[in-house]
């Protein structure tokens, strides 16, 4: 990569050193202090016109502030100043060259102020020595498209185990973690083959790797089975259990690699499973007898929905979310009242994750039956979540007294289904198979070993038992305070 | 700094007036549009650098590079073929894979099983087993529902499912003989691969294998089968006196004590199982996801 800057800014430099770029900038371009920001705002108009632009720039030798409607060359002629700084991004303009020039020692400069303008500012990514050197070496790119099989992979059966082929087919196509997983993104400390994260990162590049025989999970199945230890045996496998299980084992690995300072943030776990995963439900008590509402709000990782009666799946969700009246059977110990009352329960999603993952209730034990519930349930392709938001049920409860618009009306709630997992057959004698979501409008089945074709039809009509949802638009995170 | 600049306001006018200034119309227009342009002049002026930078530098091309090419994972596009272009008529192809656990191969397809048994897990050996135990033992019974498995079970399951699966443990209790349950002894052995079944004796181990075991299980040979007892290292059935002692003998190198014949520990001698109960427990409390209290576990039988 040619990024060494031109023979001016070299002499320049070993004359008088960065430092002068390094001032510059941390003034008039990112402005690292609220003095420098006043400056920028009322100070960096054109020397010679006074106009705020077209495009300022600051000659790197003086500080004389100059547009580039003709004044920096004008200044470079009478002053044979030859390098100027564009107050907008940093880059340094060279006269003689007649064009921008690109230097490493000034863009690491321009990073530690933009670093210290704001905590978390959006740096592109650049390959180091090393990575562009690999870059050089390897020179063919593996694209993604429609018409290859690069991404898909076929799992082998290992004796009733599409239970787990299911769940890593929905793992593996969650658009994320995918980036996570090729970013190379999870460092870890931990030896010899023990870490879940890296056996699901092998299985990233296993994927992506173009081969087309298909892979055997039994180091992933005895991983899982090792660390979760509950699940006991394949005889019983259920998908959505071993969903769970699996995010649970992962959240504990994710861990092996970080330092214990930085583990937890506000209290949270940040690591990629509760990033991607982890949402938060609220659930509000409501004494009938004072009014006295008690909030909690618990993690959840997925939604259990009943379906017996809502024939889709936002119909689900509304039930889901409705209050519900605890009869005299379920007396609560009310704090205002310091007596146990009946009263209302009402959840609400307080936090989305950025995959929201249902599971509907299709199997039902009893005493009496076991079955398996196949009513239809209809499920959307673009899922709007913001009804079931708890600010929004605040929202629509103060506009009922107040008339005033909702808060929170500009939330971006909308999802995009990209795995569906179906259970076919009885509670006896089933089968688990997996639509994903390669790329947007690309969907294939995965029946174990088998990958096929299919349409987004044929996806909102199968039975659907887990539901896999992604968040259309990710928000930058940024602190409120 | 340089007095050059014309500036008609100072700061601290502006500050002064500004609400005076807004009041015109055009005045607002003016400043909206300075605003709106200059943001779009820095917007497209990023754009061009990124571009200029990623030419100038040659970092597009090192990024591109050259596309690889894909006639090699051209999807198939044929009714009788997966997208590999495997036939969907043709049986899967097996493999062998080497378990990771007793590092035997193993045919792919019966991987699972085989691992359930080599782990000596699965619901139902667990509990087979400390049933065999509960029933094989001559100390009062009383204890027995303490220790079992099944409260803590109910519990799990939402305390609704258990009569389905009772029946099957049972069925199973009767059908599995003891020596088939043997395997599940190759894990709490520490990785003997003999292949002998049943060899969890005192005997055969090594002073290690037996410190990591009895750190785990409560290990006191029943005088009536002449089994280890494979429960928690506060299993009631047992004394603390009695496990000393053991622990004594057993641990003793000068005093090597022949537990027991030929007699196998059960196969959930692991010694996940007799802590099994505990960490279920605590995943479950972990785990966010389980979310309502009133919520069924629901889970269907696979069988392909």
């Amino acid at each position: 990569m040619n990024d060494n800057g031109c023979i001016h800014l070299s002499n320049f430099k070993a004359a008088k050193g960065t430092n002068p770029y390094r001032v510059l900038h941390a003034f008039f371009v990112s402005c690292t202090s609220y003095e420098a920001r006043r400056y920028k705002a009322t100070s960096c108009l054109c020397f010679i016109c006074g106009l705020p632009g077209p495009r300022m720039h600051s000659c790197l030798h003086c500080i004389y502030f100059a547009c580039y409607a003709g004044h920096i060359q004008d200044h470079a002629k009478a002053k044979k100043h030859f390098l100027y700084v564009d107050l907008s991004y940093g880059n340094v303009f060279c006269t003689q060259c007649q064009d921008y020039i690109y230097d490493k020692e000034c863009i690491e400069l321009a990073m530690n102020n933009r670093l210290k303008e704001a905590n978390v500012p959006f740096m592109p990514w650049l390959p180091n020595t090393n990575e562009a050197l690999a870059l050089r070496r390897l020179r063919k790119r593996r694209l993604i498209s429609p018409h290859t099989t690069i991404g898909l992979r076929g799992l082998q059966n290992l004796g009733s185990t599409c239970f787990m082929n299911c769940i890593v087919q929905a793992l593996i196509h969650t658009p994320l973690l995918r980036d996570y997983f090729l970013g190379e993104k999870h460092k870890c400390r931990a030896q010899g083959g023990k870490c879940l994260v890296c056996e699901v990162s092998k299985l990233f590049q296993e994927f992506y790797s173009g081969a087309k025989t298909p892979l055997t999970l039994h180091r992933l199945l005895h991983l899982i089975w090792t660390h979760a230890r509950h699940l006991a045996g394949y005889e019983q496998q259920d998908a959505h259990e071993f969903f769970i299980a699996t995010l649970d084992v992962l959240h504990r690995h994710c861990m092996n690699g970080v330092e214990d300072t930085e583990k937890k943030e506000n209290g949270r776990c940040n690591c990629i499973i509760d990033q991607i995963f982890t949402g938060g439900l609220q659930s509000d008590v409501v004494c009938t007898a004072c009014s006295g509402v008690s909030t909690t709000i618990d993690p959840f990782w997925d939604i259990s929905l009943d379906v017996a009666g809502p024939g889709s799946l936002q119909a689900c969700l509304e039930r889901f979310t409705r209050a519900e009246h605890l009869g005299s059977g379920a007396k609560i110990k009310c704090s205002k009242c310091r007596a146990y009352r009946e009263s209302t329960k009402q959840l609400s999603l307080e936090t989305l994750p950025i995959v929201a993952s249902f599971h509907l209730k299709r199997f039902e034990h009893s005493s009496q039956i076991d079955r398996k519930i196949s009513a239809f349930v209809s499920f959307p392709a673009e899922l709007d979540m913001t009804p079931f938001m708890s600010s929004h049920r605040r929202a629509v409860d103060v506009s009922v007294d107040n008339n005033n618009a909702p808060e929170g009306m500009f939330e971006d709630n909308r999802y995009s289904l990209f795995a569906v997992v179906n259970h076919l057959g009885s509670l006896d004698a089933g089968h688990y198979t997996a639509y994903v979501r390669q790329m947007k409008g690309s969907w294939f089945k995965c029946d174990d070993h088998m990958i096929t074709r299919a349409s987004l039809r044929e996806v909102l009509d199968s039975e659907g038992y887990l539901l896999f949802y992604h968040k259309t638009v990710l928000e930058y995170e940024c602190d409120v305070s | 700094m340089n007095k050059t600049i014309s500036s008609e306001l100072s700061m601290s006018d502006l500050n002064v007036k500004f609400f005076e200034i807004m009041q015109s119309e055009a005045n607002a227009e003016d400043a909206a549009n300075f605003i709106y342009e200059n943001l779009f002049e820095d917007v497209t002026a990023g754009f061009v650098f990124e571009f200029h930078h990623g030419m100038k530098t040659g970092l597009t091309d090192l990024l591109e590079g050259e596309k690889e090419d894909d006639d090699m994972h051209k999807i198939v596009n044929s009714p009788e073929c997966d997208v590999f272009g495997f036939s969907l008529m043709k049986k899967t192809p097996d493999s062998n894979c080497s378990c990771p656990n007793c590092e035997r191969p193993v045919s792919a397809t019966r991987f699972a099983p085989h691992l359930e048994k080599c782990m000596g897990m699965g619901r139902n050996s667990s509990r087979i087993a400390s049933r065999r135990i509960a029933s094989n033992s001559r100390e009062p019974t009383s204890y027995a529902g303490l220790l079992s498995d099944d409260e803590d079970d109910a519990d799990w399951a939402g305390g609704s499912a258990p009569s389905e699966r009772r029946k099957r443990r049972l069925k199973n209790n009767n059908n599995r003989k003891p020596n088939k349950l043997h395997n599940g002894n190759r894990n709490s052995n520490g990785g003997h691969s003999a292949d002998a079944d049943g060899g969890a004796t005192y005997e055969t181990m090594t002073a290690n294998e037996k410190r990591n075991l009895l750190m785990q299980i409560c290990g006191v040979v029943s005088e009536h089968t002449k089994k280890l007892c494979t429960r928690s290292t506060r299993c009631p059935q047992h004394t603390e006196e009695q496990r000393r002692a053991l622990r004594h003998s057993v641990l003793e190198p000068s005093t090597p004590e022949g537990a027991a014949e030929e007699a196998g520990s059960p196969p959930d001698s692991s010694p996940s199982s007799s802590c099994s109960s505990s960490s279920r427990k605590r995943d479950r409390h972990r785990a966010p996801p389980k979310i309502k209290a009133k919520r069924e576990r629901l889970s269907p039988n696979i069988r392909e």
